[in-house]
């Protein structure tokens, strides 16, 4: 302790003690000098002797001076000092360096943040990692007669998240000590008025004890209570704080407030939690909420708060000293029991089994489907990132040749080699620190760019400290990789001792060689198996554009509306359809107008499982039927009579929809080719019937008309049956509208709201957009994953050339004398030049080949973002192979003429 | 000059630093006096390298086991006194026990009686 203080003293006194120690010494040698002269030595040999038997002085201060410095904080302090002076002296190096480096860490950073934000980031709750999800799990029949959410069919069992209303009451009832089971749900958008504006906004629903439950309080007002939950109280809600911020600018007013939901007077009580979003999917921030009792009211169907509609998605904080299993087990025969009573119908083995799941991160599904996307585009980021060490190693390895010489004194005068591999090392740390802050920067523009390949919905991503850290552990990563080995290569006196012999031998030693060659090789592997993705991709979407819909999208603008949730009724809807529709057609700059139940493509959709004369009895709940079920899904589409001719589908045969095809009339339909072929084995369908429930006296249709196939939902799903119905014969709650402009659509959005409005000042307008536009939409993934790998693959290439041109223009200049030689013995230019671009060949050859393995294993992972080529495409791998040749031979061409150029009178004469 | 570090030291270590102690136990010495006083002591047999004793001295100046200040020599030179402190007094016996039961074990197996 005392002697720590007795330090720093010294410390501070430093440059004193040490001119004083400087003087003791030579004190001491002037004494010995003079006892020997004493003794009768001659005064110079004295001296000589003095300075002998003292040893090394400097060595001696250096020693001395540990005892009162604070060495390690020190020397590191020198240590960056000197490696930022070197850095600066080369400039053309140390951009070379940053320049590779910030971009590998950036796009590294980048995916990780992602990563961070979709994967890792826990809800922002009172101990997150307590809460539970509830998933039940069915093999008999499927319990819920109507499912709102998502559910999962596998190969024997069914799963999903949503349960019916009286369930879950019966559940929280049922909880045991401790355990808090809570309710909410997210559901489709609501047209919402506020002061009279029409727009759709998102919401949601929970239960009375949710916030309870997740352990916040409201950021103002009140929360909702066990009153505000139970049918027929006052409509109330809370708004998220985003929006509180956003469009109340915070003001204490906002509660109170009277606002418009599907037509409902609802009166704002409260604000939610700051910072925190939904305990829903990942990418859903709900801007209402609302009792999980004012569903029914807001979809106007009391089946919400009964037990045959499931759609409350439910989670359990369970305390960490309980055991969850322990609590699975009564929650579950609770489930079953619930069920039973809901649906009598239920055979004891259909009854739904509880699964928990880990709840700290909220619902699931959304996030699973990020998995595969994020591990590509980390796959690529490594790539590059590598590419960038590799290039930085060989570079500091070529600087180390240099500063041979200094190192050699450095260690010769008794500098630890331990010392100077940490100077060393202390470099490559500052070029990391440095690339690793400018990466950090454009990082999150990275992130924000490739965010839509994983969700269209916004996700925060703010830096969490897990990202900072993760910056600085890859920084020191860097370091290591490409500072390491240069560092201890570099202090090795053996080697650079022989070096400094053979530089005036014919070649370089193998061992040298074979590292800085070594890794442009990897170079070269790691850029070919970049840009084979990357020409995967771009090709995979070349293909998708090319792939013809079936119709023509061009000038084709779609938007949707839903009356009923401002409580028109089904027959009311239907009224408001035609009134847009016949105003729509009026407009000048609309060739044609048509109504249907949503987009064809770009859009989600409806199926069913289509019977027809001469099927097998069907039995639920056997493998059969599923298999059965499995084998007749069709599409679904309701559309007005001028769909096809708007789509421009040709219509086959029979006829297109008119309005004798009404509510009352026999109940009719069209279908596509592949429907004909696939259920009536020819092109025959008019006349033919089918149904497409299972129960007895379903309702038959009557096909009169077959159109031409059209691709569904995605351009990338194979053509399937399709079955259309008349607008007028069915309920259709909201409905999409299809205009043909004659010219830019876009010029038509203005007109088409006035229409709108028109017909009801209350209806807003959404999803208003180009079909061409909703089409992009739907290969957006790859659109982006393409560029990102495009981006850095033209990045590696530039990286890799610049590293081949290194390495040749190294081994042309220690090789001058043997060029001279050559030259002198008759080698002509070309001879020479051959020379330099073989040995580039050379070593871009290897790398292709490891390359080309390392693609053929590899790209299988990108299997689900192709389309239309296998990952072993032989023709793109020919083609990068082609692209890194050119590189390789542009990378030559320099230090080739360089060689060809040599005058072997100086070469041979250079010592 | 450039000599390898393993070869300079034929004392044991932490030999030099008792010898050290030992030596001021005799009295204030400057540097070069103490490297004269162990040489006689011992009969010319030990020839401590006279540089390497600076650093040893420093090193026990932080610890407080000796302590110094500037004086005049004989011959009017500027030089730096060194002295025991208590605490080196102290240090010093734990060293000379410590020494002298090594001493002891080896005398023991290489005379045995």
């Amino acid at each position: 302790m005392i002697s720590w203080l007795r330090r720093a003293s010294a410390y501070v006194r430093r440059r004193n003690l040490d001119a004083e120690l400087a003087d003791e010494m030579q004190q001491h040698i002037a004494l010995r000098r003079q006892a020997l002269i004493d003794d009768g030595m001659d005064p110079r040999d004295a001296e000589y002797e003095a300075r002998r038997r003292f040893g090394n002085v400097v060595v001696r201060r250096e020693q001395s001076r540990e005892a009162w410095r604070f060495l390690p904080i020190e020397t590191v302090g020198q240590d960056v000092r000197y490696a930022a002076r070197l850095l600066r002296r080369s400039p053309m190096f140390t951009i070379i360096a940053v320049m590779s480096l910030s971009i590998g860490i950036g796009a590294t950073i980048a995916v990780f943040s992602l990563a961070d934000a979709v994967l890792l980031r826990k809800l922002p709750v009172r101990n997150p990692d307590e809460l539970t999800v509830l998933q039940w799990r069915g093999t008999g029949r499927m319990p819920a007669p109507s499912l709102t959410g998502n559910w999962t069919r596998g190969e024997s069992s069914y799963f999903s998240t949503s349960f019916a209303l009286p369930t879950f009451h019966a559940l929280r009832a049922a909880a045991p000590q401790g355990v808090q089971i809570f309710g909410f749900a997210g559901f489709m958008s609501l047209n919402v008025a506020i002061d009279g504006v029409p727009e759709v906004l998102e919401g949601q629903a929970i239960s009375s004890n949710f916030l309870d439950a997740i352990g916040l309080l409201p950021a103002a007002g009140r929360p909702l209570t066990e009153a505000d939950d139970r049918a027929g109280a006052p409509p109330v809600a809370l708004i998220s704080e985003a929006f509180w911020r956003s469009r109340f600018a915070s003001a204490p007013d906002a509660i109170g407030r009277t606002i418009t939901v599907n037509a409902i007077p609802v009166t704002i009580v409260g604000v939610m939690p700051h910072g925190f979003r939904s305990t829903l999917q990942v990418d859903e921030a709900p801007v209402l909420t609302f009792p999980l009792s004012f569903r029914a009211d807001l979809e106007r169907a009391p089946s919400y708060r009964g037990p045959l509609e499931w759609w409350v998605l439910l989670m359990a904080r369970i305390p960490a000293t309980l055991d969850a299993a322990a609590v699975r087990a009564p929650l579950e025969s609770t489930l079953r029991r619930s069920v039973a009573e809901g649906n009598p119908a239920l055979a004891e083995g259909d009854l739904p089994g509880l699964e928990l799941l880990p709840g700290s991160r909220g619902q699931h599904e959304a996030r699973d489907g990020m998995r595969e996307p994020l591990r590509i585009m980390a796959l690529i980021a490594a790539i590059v990132l590598l590419v960038a060490c590799a290039i930085v190693a060989n570079l500091l390895t070529a600087r180390g040749q240099v500063r041979g010489r200094e190192i050699a004194v450095r260690v010769a005068i008794g500098a630890a080699r331990a010392r100077v591999i940490r100077q060393l090392l202390t470099e490559g740390l500052l070029l990391a620190a440095i690339s690793g802050a400018i990466g950090l920067l454009f990082a999150k523009s990275i992130a924000l760019g490739l965010l839509p390949a994983l969700t269209s919905e916004p996700i925060d991503l703010d830096s969490s400290w897990r990202v900072l850290a993760f910056t600085i552990g890859i920084a020191t990563f860097c370091t290591v990789l490409f500072g390491l080995a240069p560092a201890l290569r570099t202090t090795d006196l053996r080697l650079a001792v022989s070096l400094q012999e053979q530089i005036r031998g014919t070649t370089m030693p193998w061992r040298h060689r074979i590292w800085s060659e070594g890794l442009v090789t990897l170079q070269v592997a790691l850029s070919v198996l970049l840009l084979t993705g990357a020409v995967l991709l771009v090709r995979s979407v070349v293909n998708l554009r090319s792939v013809g819909p079936g119709f023509d999208p061009s000038n084709v603008l779609i938007f949707r509306v839903e009356p009923t949730r401002n409580g028109y009724t089904q027959a009311q809807a239907l009224g408001v359809f035609a009134d847009i529709r016949d105003r729509l057609a009026a407009l000048p700059g609309v060739r044609s107008a048509s109504i249907g139940s949503h987009a064809i493509v770009g859009a989600g959709g409806m199926t069913a499982a289509v019977s027809k004369p001469g099927d097998p009895p069907f039995v639920p709940g056997t493998p059969a039927a599923r298999a059965f079920i499995a084998s007749r899904q069709t599409s679904l589409l309701t559309v007005g009579d001028e769909f096809f001719s708007t789509m421009g589908i040709p219509v086959l045969s029979g006829r297109s929809f008119t309005p004798a095809d009404r509510s009352g009339a026999p109940r009719v339909a069209i279908v596509n080719r592949e429907f004909a072929r696939r259920f009536y084995g020819d092109d025959n369908a008019v006349g033919r019937t089918f149904w497409t429930q299972r129960i007895p006296n379903p309702p038959v249709f009557e096909i009169v008309g077959m159109v031409a196939d059209t691709k569904n939902a995605s351009l990338r799903r194979e053509i399937g049956p399709m079955v259309f119905f008349p607008y007028r014969q069915r309920s259709l709650e909201s409905a999409s509208f299809i205009v043909k402009t004659s010219s830019n659509p876009a010029g038509l959005t203005a007109a088409v709201r006035d229409v709108v409005r028109q017909v009801d000042p209350n209806l807003p307008v959404f999803a208003l957009g180009t079909q061409e536009a909703m089409i992009e939409q739907s290969f957006k993934r790859e659109r982006l994953m393409a560029r990102f790998a495009t981006i850095l693959g033209a990045v590696t290439l530039l990286l890799t050339g610049l590293g081949l041109f290194g390495v040749l223009a190294y081994s042309v200049a220690r090789r001058t004398q043997e060029i001279g030689l050559r030259i002198a013995l008759g080698a002509d230019a070309p001879t020479v030049r051959w020379m330099v671009m073989r040995q580039s060949m050379m070593l871009t050859a290897i790398g292709l080949l490891i390359g080309a393995l390392g693609a053929r294993w590899s790209t299988g992972i990108l299997g689900a973002l192709l389309f239309g080529l296998s990952p072993s495409d032989p023709l793109s791998l020919a083609g990068v192979a082609a692209a890194m040749t050119l590189a390789a031979g542009a990378a030559a061409y320099v230090p080739a003429r360089r060689a060809s150029r040599v005058d072997p009178a100086i070469a041979l004469k250079a010592e | 000059m450039g000599k390898k570090r393993s070869d300079r030291q034929d004392l044991l270590p932490g030999t030099l630093d008792m010898l050290i102690l030992k030596s001021l136990t005799r009295g204030v010495m400057h540097g070069y006096g103490i490297v004269e006083h162990i040489r006689l002591m011992s009969a010319e047999v030990l020839q401590v390298e006279e540089g390497s004793l600076y650093p040893a001295l420093q090193r026990m100046q932080i610890q407080g086991w000796i302590e110094s200040e500037w004086g005049h020599s004989v011959n009017n030179r500027r030089a730096r006194y060194y002295r025991l402190t208590k605490a080196g007094r102290r240090q010093l016996g734990e060293t000379e026990s410590s020494f002298d039961r090594l001493i002891e074990a080896i005398t023991r197996v290489m005379r045995p009686a």
